[in-house]
C-alpha cells in the first residue's frame, strides 16, 4: 500500500456559514420571546391582583410583620400618627385592611407600604414633620398605594422577574445573557412604578383636601424630602433608573394641580407629639 | 437597559476580536499542516510501508484553548432552544488540529517518518479553576507511536 499526501479540501466538522448573523438572529427571537411572556404576564398579574384573596395579604403582611416593630420610645410620637390616620381612614374607600403606622429608625426620610396595610415612617421622616397637614399627605399617599394594590402589583412582578430569571438559569447553567435582558426589561416596570407614584400624589392630595379642606402642607413635604434625596437626584440620568419621579417633578406637578384646581393653602395645623411623663423621681438615685 | 446596551457594545467587540484571533490560528494552521503533508499519520496499528523499523517512540501533542465571551453567550442562547453550535465547533475543530500538529512537528522534529495508532482525548478543564460559570476551558491530547523506518 501507497501512501499519498493529500490536502484536504472544506472541513466537514464545522457548519457552514459565519457565527455572527445566528447569533443575532438568536438574540432577537430570544429577546422577543422573552418581552413578550414577560408583558403578557404582567398583564396577567395586572388583571388578577384584585382578585387576590384577603388571606393571602395577611399572610404577606405575617412576613413582613415579624420584621416591623417600632421602639418602645418611639410609641408616642405612633399614636399620635395613628390619630391622624384614623382621620384619613374616614375617607378612604380602598381595600379594607387593619391599618397600622409604625416607625423605622432610619437616617434616610421614606415612607413604605407593607402589605396587610402596615404603613411604615422612617425616624428621619417622622422627626421633619411639623404640622398634621404634612403627615396626612405621606399617610394619605401611602393609602393610595393600597387603593392602587401597588404592594401585591410590586409583589407579582418581582415574581414575574424572578420566575424568568430561574427558567432562564435553569436552561443556561446561569449564561449572562438573561440577566442582562431581564434586567433591561425592568426599566420598563421603573417607568410604570413612576406612573404610580404620581398617581398616588394625587390621591394623597385629595385626600388632604378632604380632610382639611386646603392644600396646605402638600409641597411643603416634599420640599423637605427634596433637600434629603438632593445629592442622590444629583447623579446625571438617574432619573430614568429611578422609581419614584424626582422630588422636584412632584413639586410642580402638585404645585399645577392646586393651582389648576384652585385649591387654597391655609395655616396647618401643628404637629406636637405628647413626650412620655418622666418617673417622679427620675433625677434620684435608682439605688436608694 | 444601559447594562444590556454595555453588554452588547462589549459582546461585539470580544466578537470581531475572536474573529481576528480565529482566522490568524486557520491560516498558520493550513500552512504548517501543508508541511507536514508528507508524514502519514494513521489511526492503524500496523505499518504499512515494506522497509523494516528502525525505531518507535510515542509522541504527543497537547493544547488547553478556552471559548471566549462571545462563543460563551452565543452558545448560552443556542442552548435555550437547542441546535448546532458553531462557534463550538469550529473552537474544537482548531484545537484538533493544533494537537495533532504540535504531535506530528514533535514527531518530525526526531525523525520519524510517520505516526501511527494515533488517539484522541479530551479532559475538561474549566471545572477545576474557579466557578463552572466562565468560558469552559478544555484539553485536547493527541498521542500516537512515531515510527522511523531503515534507510533504503
Amino acid at each position: 500500500m501507497k501512501f499519498v499526501a493529500r490536502q484536504l479540501t472544506g472541513n466537514v466538522n464545522v457548519s457552514p456559514g459565519g457565527e455572527g448573523k445566528p447569533f443575532l438572529k438568536g438574540l432577537f427571537v430570544f429577546c422577543a420571546l422573552f418581552f413578550v411572556v414577560y408583558f403578557v404576564l404582567i398583564l396577567l398579574v395586572d388583571g388578577l391582583i384584585t382578585y387576590v384573596p384577603e388571606r393571602v395579604d395577611r399572610a404577606l403582611a405575617g412576613v413582613f410583620a415579624q420584621h416591623i416593630k417600632t421602639p418602645s420610645s418611639w410609641e408616642p410620637q405612633r399614636e399620635r400618627l395613628e390619630g391622624v390616620l384614623d382621620g384619613l381612614l374616614e375617607t378612604y374607600d380602598g381595600p379594607q385592611y387593619d391599618f397600622r403606622v409604625d416607625i423605622l429608625e432610619n437616617e434616610q426620610m421614606n415612607a413604605l407600604a407593607f402589605p396587610g396595610g402596615n404603613i411604615v415612617l422612617t425616624s428621619t421622616l417622622v422627626e421633619s414633620l411639623t404640622s398634621e397637614n404634612e403627615l396626612a399627605m405621606i399617610l394619605g399617599h401611602e393609602l393610595s398605594h393600597y387603593r392602587q394594590h401597588d404592594h401585591l402589583r410590586a409583589l407579582g412582578r418581582m415574581a414575574v422577574f424572578m420566575g424568568l430569571m430561574t427558567v432562564w438559569s435553569a436552561g443556561t447553567n446561569s449564561n449572562p445573557l438573561g440577566s442582562y435582558v431581564v434586567n433591561s426589561i425592568s426599566t420598563f416596570d421603573l417607568k410604570y412604578s413612576r406612573r404610580q407614584e404620581r398617581l398616588a400624589d394625587d390621591y394623597g392630595l385629595t385626600f388632604l383636601i378632604t380632610r382639611y379642606q386646603h392644600a396646605g402642607g402638600a409641597v411643603g413635604v416634599f420640599e423637605k424630602l427634596k433637600k434629603d434625596y438632593e445629592a442622590e437626584e444629583r447623579i446625571p440620568f438617574v432619573q430614568f433608573f429611578s422609581t419614584h419621579p424626582s422630588m422636584e417633578n412632584r413639586i410642580q406637578h402638585l404645585r399645577q394641580l392646586i393651582r389648576e384646581n384652585d385649591y387654597q393653602e391655609r395655616d396647618q395645623i401643628p404637629l406636637i407629639f405628647e413626650l412620655p411623663e418622666l418617673p417622679a423621681n427620675s433625677d434620684s438615685d435608682p439605688g436608694s | 437597559m444601559v447594562d444590556f446596551l454595555i453588554f452588547i457594545v462589549f459582546i461585539i467587540g470580544v466578537f470581531f476580536i475572536g474573529q481576528h484571533i480565529q482566522k490568524k490560528h486557520c491560516a498558520s494552521l493550513e500552512i504548517r499542516e501543508q508541511a507536514l503533508l508528507y508524514m502519514p499519520t494513521v489511526v492503524g496499528r500496523k505499518v504499512f510501508e515494506d522497509s523494516e523499523v528502525e525505531k518507535a517512540w510515542l509522541v504527543h501533542g497537547a493544547v488547553v484553548v478556552s471559548g471566549d465571551y462571545f462563543k460563551m453567550v452565543y452558545a448560552g442562547l443556542i442552548k435555550f432552544f437547542g441546535g448546532r453550535i458553531r462557534a463550538y465547533e469550529s473552537l474544537l475543530d482548531r484545537s484538533r488540529r493544533e494537537a495533532l500538529l504540535r504531535m506530528k512537528e514533535s514527531a518530525a522534529a526526531d525523525g520519524a517518518h510517520m505516526v501511527v495508532n494515533v488517539r484522541f482525548e479530551t479532559a475538561k478543564i474549566g471545572s477545576m479553576v474557579g466557578n463552572q460559570q466562565g468560558t469552559g476551558m478544555f484539553e485536547m491530547l493527541v498521542y500516537g507511536t512515531a515510527i522511523r523506518m531503515k534507510s533504503q
